[in-house]
């Protein structure tokens, strides 16, 4: 049930376009017992399928400019590929550390910067 | 897709790829005070960093990648989430594949946080509105500054 109550908030947050991921790992992490690595492929396997219908109806109001996309993609495929490689390598109690990093400048750019 | 690295070096670099008008699409964003190609240098070293970033946190690529596509490819903000999910669409799945081959994953909480999330979209999508989203940003970025220090301490 605390599962499903995390996955209603991150999907209430993620509407919003506040990344929902960027809720629902820090949530799992420190309410349940899920371990940091784990709750980051939660959410990479969980955000595909609503991503996939989001991405049906952008493209249907054709806000979707695919040849930049497919530009960015080439790039961005080296980086997810040596990216996921150091997440499997690098230890729970480190990335956590890191990812909580991350999160507080993601916090404070959300709080100051993101409405100007 | 690409049969050989020329036609990707051309694609990168130059005009068209399967006839559609790439140059024109760079030449039409904003920000024209940079040259295209300079351009398409940043952009492709900042996609670079949203999959390194989306790969290595599971999460958060469009923090990187909605401001390069607002700033530098001069998109609306409507294009520019659109967009950003399409990148962030394949690179996600790349990186779950690898995690998933690694023997990381959980399917018992995966389905329970589908189910909460769908339901959360649709009771967002009826409360629009309810609470100003200006306000709603600021009370989560607390909450993100907050959970940010308990993991890091």
């Amino acid at each position: 049930m605390l599962f499903v109550l995390i996955g209603i908030i991150a999907g209430l947050i993620g509407g919003m376009g506040i990344g929902g991921g960027t809720i629902l790992i820090p949530a799992l992490v420190l309410f349940t017992h899920i371990p940091q690595k784990t709750a980051q492929s939660v959410n990479l396997i969980t955000f595909l399928p609503v991503a996939i219908i989001a991405l049906i109806i952008h493209t249907r109001e054709s806000r979707v400019k695919y040849n930049i996309a497919l530009f960015i993609i080439i790039f961005a495929l080296f980086g997810a590929l040596i990216g996921s490689r150091l997440a499997i390598h690098v230890s729970v109690y480190w990335l956590r550390k890191l990812f909580g990093i991350f999160l507080l400048i993601m916090g404070i750019y959300e709080f100051l910067i993101r409405d100007s | 897709m690409f049969y050989n690295s020329l036609h990707l070096q051309n694609y990168i670099f130059n005009k068209s790829l399967f006839g559609i008008n790439l140059e024109k699409s760079w030449q039409n964003s904003k920000g024209d005070d940079m040259n295209i190609r300079n351009k398409k240098i940043l952009t492709g070293i900042l996609g670079f960093l949203t999959g390194i970033c989306n790969g290595i946190f599971g999460a958060g690529g469009g923090i990187i990648v909605v401001p390069t596509l607002i700033h530098i490819i001069g998109l609306n903000e409507h294009e520019a989430h659109a967009t950003a999910l399409a990148v962030i669409l394949p690179i996600s799945a790349v990186s779950a594949v690898i995690y998933y081959r690694n023997g990381i994953y959980a399917w018992d909480v995966i389905y329970k946080v589908i189910i909460g999330g769908i339901l959360g979209s649709i009771i967002g999508s009826k409360c629009l509105g309810a609470i100003p989203p200006y306000w709603l940003r600021k009370i989560f970025s607390i909450f993100m500054v907050l959970a940010a220090l308990r993991m890091i301490v």
